[in-house]
């Protein structure tokens, strides 16, 4: 406060001194606040109308009119065979994607924490896959993957693992592996450079020692880098394993869930009843289903967080 | 020993070659196939590079097609993003970084949490908001929702951020007579500058890179962002994988471009946020 009047300063002090008090009480509120709002607006209002809708059927025309229905949307569900297939497919690709991205991540982290030349160069190149968005990703392999002037099949036959084309994404048997390979070329640099952050963490020194202790390869990985990874680890592949479960747009752009729902995820289903046939109440009870099904799994997974780290 | 050392490198070497040869094919068959014509992209015995690369097929998707319409909505969208992302996220992140209040904790936990929705499952009711509010294919739909959820792992980074810079400093500028916001505005905001870009630049990759709420929220040609124009060049029985993949270069290159200067931030960042944790 600057008034420059003498008389005044007592006074103003003062007032000043109340407006701190109230200010630092009140500001850390102040600066949240924005934020509250448009997580309410957007996050927390749109969550419980969607758990609402779930159990009402929605008239999309209608701008969303309601009418409640009960169970009918969940019951549906236990009955509908197309929901049983997504909600395996989406098991297949979840675990398929999380354990090979994290196989992969860790051989790449582990070469790159080597002293070699170009170190910069091959962790900038490693991380492309992760800088391509996930529809051109999508799209890119979907090109790669053409059965007539496809590389991949021309690959294959001139090496002579194949003889006909093979229909990757109108093959029932092929469309989830190719589909698989595409989020773990996508996903597999993030895992890579966080694992390598981690190792990169690991003192030097625990690694001489074993080295005088005249400890191989393997056991320097099995009773160093390993346990020093693993609460790192633990964290990461949960992350992992809900943004591969929630995944939509590479299944999407790549097959739409075809050829005959073999790569139908919950998150496609769920997008498709909604905004292809209109049964938007039915596609909110899917997508309940799935966060129900994360949440249990978060739950159980921090669990054994804490456990872990205890332990360690 | 030496030569052992040698033999590993080699062996290092050698697989790592091979990994990111995988790795960066797709990207490079994509850059291969931009530069080809017609007659040498369907043809039985592919090249890696064209023998006469052209740039017919950028000419034909920027000259012919809306393209240039979708990347437009893209630039406005994301830019108006950021700032607002950012401005929201400062404060939040600040707060968490230099207040203790009641409440923090549940913020923190919601900011995590949030993150465990599946977005099919808010995109029914936001569409449905949208709809009612009368916002459906416009770019306020996009911005609000991307800013949104672009806040969480934002205020999460610029908070680790922030926490780097002494609160000494920010007392000192307040015995100099700076209140609250110009310590804020003078000191933070300036030391944090190399974090605050990084910050900007993921939120604008988010709404660069989105796809499914624009694929819902918007409807019409003038209105589509770039994944969701680009991914309208599959054509239903045959497609032109040259402009397409033309197309996807322009649309991963200023993604390029942004980490090419973010890497050496990126392992920074993780480590800030992950490892500390």
């Amino acid at each position: 406060m600057q008034t420059g009047q003498v008389g005044w300063a007592d006074s103003s002090v003062r007032a000043a001194g109340r407006r701190n008090r109230f200010f630092r009480h009140a500001s850390p509120y102040f600066l949240i606040f924005p934020s509250i709002a448009l997580m309410a607006a957007i996050i927390l209002v749109p969550l419980v109308r969607g758990i609402i809708m779930s159990f009402n059927s929605v008239n999309i025309i209608k701008q969303g009119e309601m009418h409640f229905v009960g169970l009918q949307n969940y019951a549906q569900m236990i009955s509908d065979p197309v929901f049983h297939i997504a909600l395996r497919n989406t098991a297949i690709w979840t675990l398929g994607v999380v354990s090979l991205q994290y196989l992969l991540g860790l051989v790449v982290a582990l070469l790159l924490n080597e002293p070699i030349p170009l170190r910069g160069l091959f962790r900038g190149l490693v991380l492309v896959p992760w800088v391509v968005p996930s529809v051109v990703a999508a799209l890119d392999w979907r090109w790669i993957y053409a059965p007539d002037y496809g590389i991949l099949n021309y690959v294959l036959s001139s090496i002579g693992v194949i003889s006909d084309p093979l229909q990757w994404l109108s093959d029932r048997h092929l469309a989830m592996l190719a589909v698989i390979i595409v989020g773990v070329w996508k996903s597999t640099p993030f895992m890579a450079v966080v694992l390598l952050a981690g190792l990169q963490s690991i003192p030097k020194e625990l690694y001489d020692a074993a080295e005088v202790d005249g400890a191989s390869m393997l056991q320097r990985f099995w009773y160093i880098t390993f346990p020093n990874l693993r609460y790192l680890s633990m964290i990461v592949t949960m992350l992992a394993i809900i943004w591969t479960f929630n995944d939509f747009d590479i299944a999407y752009v790549m097959t739409k869930g075809g050829p005959s729902n073999a790569t139908h995820l919950l998150s496609t289903y769920a997008y498709l009843s909604a905004f292809t046939y209109s049964d938007l109440g039915y596609a909110a009870a899917i997508s309940v289903v799935m966060l129900v099904i994360l949440l249990v799994f978060a739950i159980f997974y921090s669990r054994m967080l804490t456990k872990g780290n205890e332990l360690a | 020993m030496a030569r052992r050392l040698r033999i590993k490198q080699a062996i290092v070497l050698t697989l790592l070659i091979i990994i990111v040869t995988i790795l960066v094919f797709p990207f490079i068959w994509m850059l291969s196939t931009a530069f080809k014509g017609p007659e040498e992209v369907f043809t039985q015995i592919p090249r890696w590079i064209p023998l006469k690369p052209t740039l017919m097929n950028f000419n034909t998707i920027l000259f012919n097609t809306s393209f240039p319409r979708y990347f437009l909505n893209s630039v406005v969208v994301g830019m108006v993003t950021m700032v607002i992302a950012l401005a929201v996220t400062i404060f939040a992140g600040y707060a968490l970084s230099r207040y203790n209040f009641r409440g923090k904790t549940a913020f923190s936990m919601w900011l995590l949490v949030s993150q465990m929705f599946p977005p099919v499952l808010m995109i029914i009711p936001i569409f449905v908001l949208m709809l009612q509010l009368k916002l459906v294919n416009t770019y306020a739909s996009l911005i609000i929702t991307y800013a949104t959820f672009a806040l969480p792992f934002s205020t999460w980074m610029l908070k680790a951020y922030f926490d780097t810079v002494p609160i000494d400093l920010e007392e000192a500028a307040k015995v100099d007579g700076c209140n609250q916001f110009q310590a804020l505005t003078k000191i933070i905001l300036p030391l944090a500058a190399p974090g605050i870009v990084t910050v900007a630049l993921f939120i604008f990759i988010l709404a660069w890179h989105e796809f499914m709420f624009a694929l819902t929220l918007t409807s019409t040609t003038e209105m589509r962002t770039l994944p969701v124009g680009i991914s309208l060049f599959l054509g239903e029985y045959r497609t032109l994988w040259g402009q397409l993949m033309a197309g996807s270069v322009i649309v991963t290159a200023p993604v390029v471009v942004f980490f090419v200067y973010l890497q050496r931030y990126i392992v920074q960042g993780l480590t800030l946020g992950a490892v500390k944790g």
